[in-house]
């Protein structure tokens, strides 16, 4: 289920992909009209004519003349053979090329493709030139009385020289797909070199190389060329269906000629019926391999808590602050107003009635997992989406039903969609020349991004030729070029090392302080999200949890979501009832539940809001264990468990304290919080 | 791994012996002793067999109108494509599937219904001829069954790297203020470009050694519809082999520079992949 509500964002249609319907209607009605007139009509055209006289002349033609049977014959023959032929061969060559590495490997690649590159004409020349009466082997041939042209030998080797590619095409590129893995597994649990084959190499490959053997078939049946030089078409004795079909034809015998080209037709039809088939079977095994391999983005996001209680109390200590400190200051100007905007993928609410305020020149950080909405909002500001409800103003204009190119937006892309084909310039310029600038100012302008983004000097490099952090860097300029009202970027740094992750998002923080464009981005990592942006806004199941600067949501989290999401802090289960709260051993003051009522509660305590002593200091002290220390760091983490609470601990100490405390495993400690965060567990559904 | 594999995985000189012997004794022995056989003759033979008004005639004609053909596939395809990618429609799957016959089809069949299709009482033909198209019999005949030969070649070079562009690059055109057209003309078609021309050349290769279709429905005439493939036939039939050969020599020679062309090709349109 989980996979699915992930999986409909991606089926849904994208709006910049969309065409007009009388286009989209006029390609289509092109395209059929092609596709009747070049291939349906023909098609119809073989079994009327075939069939003009009669099924029973039909009948007639096809059984009636002993030169049509012994026609059918040599083909049903000839082909088999022909396709046994080149299924041993592409079996091994695909073996030795897809499982090991040689010098040649790439020559011999090409040399299975050489007959594709020879006429069927020369396929049957040559075999002519070696096999005929005066070819290389001709005398000896008749001294042995051996008899290889104008026989079936000859018609089987000039079908299997121009079916020789089929099977092994089709199974080098699967076999490097399936890898190596299963073979070498079996090798190493005792398989011997056939029994790998029967087992698991076959298997694996089967339907690629059933595959392989239905396109070499219908191409061995219906081969002319090569066969016509090969053959001498003795009739009755050498003639092959396609032979007949001409000779037929030749004799002004159009309906016997038309029934035989129905058969070679039919022939044709069920090849593309079972290759329809089999396409589908290897690509859903394929697709089914890949998935075990990967595990599903999916399932981690399934993990995501459920709706998170609402906030109910803070603190056991200090008195509580005002959470709105802005309410008092002058109201910033808001660039991007998003409002009630609701966005459903099928069954799959991805934006659920969502509100927020962007104001003018800041950096908004969209903050949340996998699926909570947050891509699927930035889409919608940027008009990639359409929203089911709601509204987007730009300042104060209405800009709900304006399309991405009216908005005059900067997207950046996680994965850069750069413009493979253009140079770094060009696509910093790509903007500007579809906006019709003129050469000199396009000039200034992108010299003027390169050098913000320090890429002056690369403008002439082809994007794949630039590291993961150029590139985002070039998206950068290239969304910034025609100087876009908003930036909008999507988990920019995802796609990146660590190491330049973080350059990278620093190097963003300043760029914005001296550009000052209003921005979103979105990112799914927490420090991210705090170390660069002016407000946060956390999401979480199409909704948001909790809006605000980040050093306000990190100290005065709205929700349990909030609190779990930003991480690192430890989580205790207990009640509150008669203003107490009682959590994992401590008991602290709680006076926003004052019934006697007892209700569920989670209390969350960060590592440096816990402070540890050799003594109880109240009835709040909790007994522990110290299990680990590690003193690496500003603070000295450390480890503990309480064990008659069975709760793993995590504490941070300050390093003076943690000499004066001589902190070792096995000690005993109290342990007493600074300050607790309750959450009542609201099950409202 | 390269070497770790050789030790673990059993059958790699047994596989590639064979196929180095099959290979051989199929293909590559025999195309040698094509050249050998061409070689029988001096040099002016040789031009004298290659190089006659008819066989010039008839190399004009094949080269051009597997050209011809192989351009008019390149609209033809790219729509095509674009349609079966972009478009939803009922009996997609079914044009989907239809695009191999060429394929599939064997090419005698093919030749056997243009021929009839185009003929004055054909079903096309009766509306054709009277407006003075003569599609039958004639160079355009050889250009129309070459066309329907070698229209699965782009259709399915493009389509795939259609279907695998990310959506994100359209969507960037858009953010940046590009029209659909714009998107379309300056993004699209040069990202689409290396596709096409290796669907170009494929079809154009194609239609150089095609034999089976183009003798029904050209006539065969010397100088105005004969295609070089039909001069090594006829040269076979008055048993002169070398001429034969040599004929083939020159064909093979015009295949394989396309082989290396379209190896250069896809090496080239490569060159941007990251």
């Amino acid at each position: 289920m989980a996979a699915n509500t992930l999986a409909a964002p991606r089926g849904a249609s994208r709006t910049a992909q969309e065409d007009p319907w009388l286009v989209r209607w006029t390609l289509v009605v092109s395209a059929a009209a092609i596709i009747g007139l070049l291939i349906i009509v023909p098609v119809v055209n073989v079994f009327y004519e075939a069939l003009a006289k009669g099924t029973r002349t039909y009948w007639h033609n096809l059984v009636g003349d002993p030169d049509t049977v012994s026609a059918i014959l040599l083909t049903l023959t000839v082909a088999p053979v022909a396709v046994a032929l080149n299924t041993v061969f592409g079996l091994a060559a695909a073996w030795a090329i897809a499982r090991f590495r040689f010098r040649g490997r790439s020559v011999l690649i090409s040399l299975i493709d050489l007959p594709f590159a020879v006429s069927p004409v020369v396929a049957g020349l040559i075999i002519v030139l070696i096999f005929g009466l005066q070819g290389l082997l001709g005398p000896w041939l008749r001294e042995h009385n051996i008899k290889i042209i104008f026989a079936t030998p000859g018609l089987i080797l000039a079908t299997a020289f121009v079916t020789f590619p089929f099977v092994a095409r089709e199974l080098i590129p699967l076999m490097e797909a399936v890898g190596a893995e299963e073979e070498t597994a079996a090798v190493s649990l005792g398989a011997r070199a056939w029994q790998m084959f029967r087992r698991i190499t076959l298997p694996n490959v089967k339907w690629g190389l059933l595959y392989g053997m239905i396109l070499c078939n219908a191409r061995a049946m219906g081969e002319f060329g090569a066969v016509y030089v090969v053959s001498g078409r003795i009739t009755g004795q050498t003639d092959t269906m396609p032979l007949r079909v001409e000779k037929l034809f030749q004799e002004y015998n159009n309906p016997a000629s038309f029934a035989v080209a129905s058969l070679l037709c039919s022939l044709a039809l069920a090849t593309l019926a079972i290759k329809t088939g089999l396409e589908w079977k290897t690509r859903r095994e394929l697709a089914s391999r890949l998935r075990e391999a990967l595990p599903d983005e999916a399932d981690a996001a399934a993990g995501t808590p459920p709706p998170a209680p609402r906030l109910h109390a803070v603190r056991a200590d200090e008195p509580e602050e005002t959470p709105q400190r802005n309410s008092e200051k002058e109201e910033p100007r808001v660039a991007i107003s998003i409002r009630n905007i609701t966005k459903r993928f099928g069954d799959f609410v991805a934006l659920n009635d969502v509100s927020v305020d962007v104001p003018h020149g800041s950096l908004v950080a969209l903050l949340g997992p996998s699926g909570s909405g947050k891509t699927t909002l930035l889409r919608i500001i940027a008009g990639l989406d359409t929203p089911d409800a709601g509204s987007i103003h730009y300042e104060d204009e209405d800009a709900t039903h304006r399309s991405a190119r009216e908005r005059n937006v900067g997207f950046v892309f996680q994965h850069y969609a750069l413009f493979r084909h253009m140079s770094v310039f060009e696509n910093v310029a790509f903007g500007l020349r579809v906006r019709k600038w003129k050469e000199p100012q396009i000039q200034e302008r992108v010299h003027e991004l390169l050098r913000l983004v320090q890429l002056d000097g690369q403008g002439n490099q082809a994007p794949s030729q630039l590291s993961g952090g150029q590139r985002q860097r070039v998206a950068l300029a290239r969304a910034l070029a025609a100087e876009p009202r908003v930036l909008l970027l999507d988990e920019p740094f995802g796609a990146l090392d660590a190491k330049v992750r973080k350059e990278l998002r620093q190097w963003l923080r300043k760029l914005h302080d001296e550009i000052h464009v209003t921005s979103v981005f979105v990112t799914h990592d927490q420090e991210e999200a705090f170390e660069v942006s002016d407000r946060v806004v956390v999401m979480n199941h199409g909704r948001i949890e909790q809006e605000g600067p980040p050093e306000h949501v990190f100290e005065h989290p709205a929700t349990a979501f909030v609190m779990d999401f930003l991480g690192n802090v430890n989580v205790f289960h207990g009640r509150v009832e008669a203003g107490r709260a009682l959590v994992g051993g401590f008991d602290v003051a709680y006076p926003e539940h004052p019934d006697d009522e007892s209700k569920q509660v989670k209390a969350y305590v960060r590592p440096h809001e816990l402070e540890v002593d050799h003594v109880p200091h109240d009835a709040s002290s909790l007994r522990a264990e110290v299990v680990r220390v590690n003193p690496a760091g500003a603070a000295v983490k450390v480890e503990l468990l309480a064990r008659d609470f069975g709760v793993p601990l995590n504490v941070e100490v300050a390093q003076e304290r943690y000499r004066a405390l001589q902190l070792r495993p096995g000690d005993t400690v109290f342990v007493f919080p600074k300050r607790v965060r309750v959450f009542v567990e609201d099950y409202q559904i | 791994m390269i070497d770790v594999n050789r030790r673990v995985l059993p059958g790699f000189h047994l596989t590639l012996g064979y196929s180095m012997l099959y290979l051989s004794l199929l293909v590559l022995i025999p195309l040698a002793a094509c050249f050998l056989r061409a070689a029988s003759l001096s040099p002016s033979e040789f031009v004298a067999a290659v190089w006659t008004p008819r066989a010039r005639a008839a190399y004009g004609l094949t080269v051009g109108a597997s050209f011809a053909a192989a351009a008019i596939n390149v609209p033809i395809g790219v729509l095509i494509a674009w349609v079966l990618v972009r478009y939803h429609f009922p009996g997609k799957r079914l044009f989907d599937a239809l695009i191999d016959l060429p394929f599939a089809l064997p090419t005698a069949v093919a030749g056997l219904v243009y021929s009839s299709l185009y003929v004055e009482s054909g079903w096309l033909g009766r509306f054709l001829v009277p407006l003075g198209i003569q599609a039958a019999y004639s160079r355009l005949a050889i250009v129309l069954v070459l066309t329907f030969i070698g229209l699965p070649f782009i259709v399915r070079t493009v389509q795939p790297i259609l279907e695998d562009l990310e959506a994100e690059i359209e969507e960037a055109a858009a953010c940046l203020g590009a029209t659909r057209w714009q998107t379309f003309s300056r993004v699209l078609i040069p990202t689409l470009l290396p596709a096409i021309v290796t669907g170009f050349a494929l079809a154009f290769a194609r239609g150089l050694g095609e034999y089976g279709s183009v003798v029904f429905v050209s006539g065969n005439m010397p100088f105005k519809t004969e295609i070089a493939p039909v001069l090594i036939v006829a040269a076979l039939e008055g048993f002169n082999y070398a001429q034969a050969a040599a004929i083939a020599v020159v064909l093979l020679v015009i295949s394989f520079s396309m082989l290396v062309l379209i190896n250069l090709l896809e090496r080239w349109s490569k060159r941007y992949g990251s």
